[in-house]
């Protein structure tokens, strides 16, 4: 393995990592950030052109920029945060009697909880 | 002075004990018991540490790494700390330690830990017993690797939680 260190703080890892997959591929084997280094793995094959590119990634690396899941979970997040005070009595089935779009939004609300509870999105 | 160790002698009848042998044999050999060689770091850090590596690396080879000179014997090897994960895939996370460049453990190395929640922690820790290292001078690196997803370490930022992980090294026999 070839570890190529990058001294930079303030890192977005998930992201950084996909866009070093996204542009080396398997070349790639991950990065590890901390102690105000970026280290990026990458196997023995990997080429000069490889390395020069994975320090320009690094180098470039906006940490504000989010991943696909990472805004979508930003989204949910925000999401929940709108439905929790609509939602805080407890279902009255009764209440839905004819309701069909009301019990859908109830139905929203609780996906939203679920998934919270189960720590992804 | 640095405690040092001699092998225990067998003494035969009518042998003259000197000052030499009992500052040798007992004075010498007790401070080194009472202080074997140990190196420990604590964790303080400016930052977390992550990784994606789905192969084993150093989570830090400056400062997770300890050095001792040992008499010949056995090691008592010792972490503790606080993990947690993220990513679309939440990744289960390994540890083992490498000693002068090769891993303990191999395979899967010590432990490994499955992140359930991205918006949980664990508390995670090993001891385990090196036996039969050679006298000398010997390097211990933590090292990690996750099968997908990015595993984190808190490392007493402040960043998620306020925590400091230790890890440590002691000779024991």
């Amino acid at each position: 393995m070839q570890n190529i260190t990058i001294a930079r703080n303030n890192v977005n890892t998930e992201a950084l990592d996909a866009a070093l997959r996204d542009q080396l591929g398997n070349a790639c084997v991950g990065i590890s950030v901390g102690n105000g280094q970026v280290i990026v793995h990458l196997t023995d094959e990997a080429t000069s052109a490889q390395i020069t590119s994975a320090q320009q990634i690094v180098a470039n690396h906006d940490p504000e920029v989010l991943t696909d899941e990472q805004q979508a979970e930003q989204d949910r997040q925000q999401r929940l945060a709108q439905l929790r005070p609509n939602n805080r009595d407890t279902i009255q089935p009764d209440n839905f009697a004819g309701q069909l779009n009301a019990l859908a939004q109830k139905i929203e609300w609780l996906e939203l909880e679920l998934a919270e509870l189960r720590g992804r999105g | 002075m640095t405690a040092t160790w001699t092998a225990p002698r067998t003494w035969a009848t009518g042998n003259l004990v000197t000052a030499a042998d009992l500052n040798e044999q007992l004075r010498d050999n007790l401070e080194f018991l009472k202080s074997p060689p140990t190196d420990e770091y604590t964790l303080n850090q400016g930052s977390d540490y992550s990784t994606t590596s789905t192969s084993f690396v150093d989570i830090d080879a400056t400062n997770l790494a300890l050095t001792i000179t040992t008499e010949g014997g056995d090691v008592l090897i010792g972490f503790n700390g606080t993990i947690y994960g993220s990513g679309g895939t939440l990744p289960t996370m390994f540890m083992d330690v490498a000693i002068d460049g090769a891993r303990m453990m191999g395979d899967d190395g010590i432990f490994s830990h499955r992140i359930e929640s991205a918006t949980s922690t664990y508390c995670v820790g090993f001891v385990v017993l090196k036996q039969g290292l050679s006298a000398g001078s010997h390097t211990f690196k933590l090292q990690w690797t996750v099968d997908a997803g990015t595993g984190g370490l808190a490392a007493g930022s402040g960043a998620s939680i306020d925590v400091h992980p230790q890890f440590w090294v002691r000779e024991v026999s």
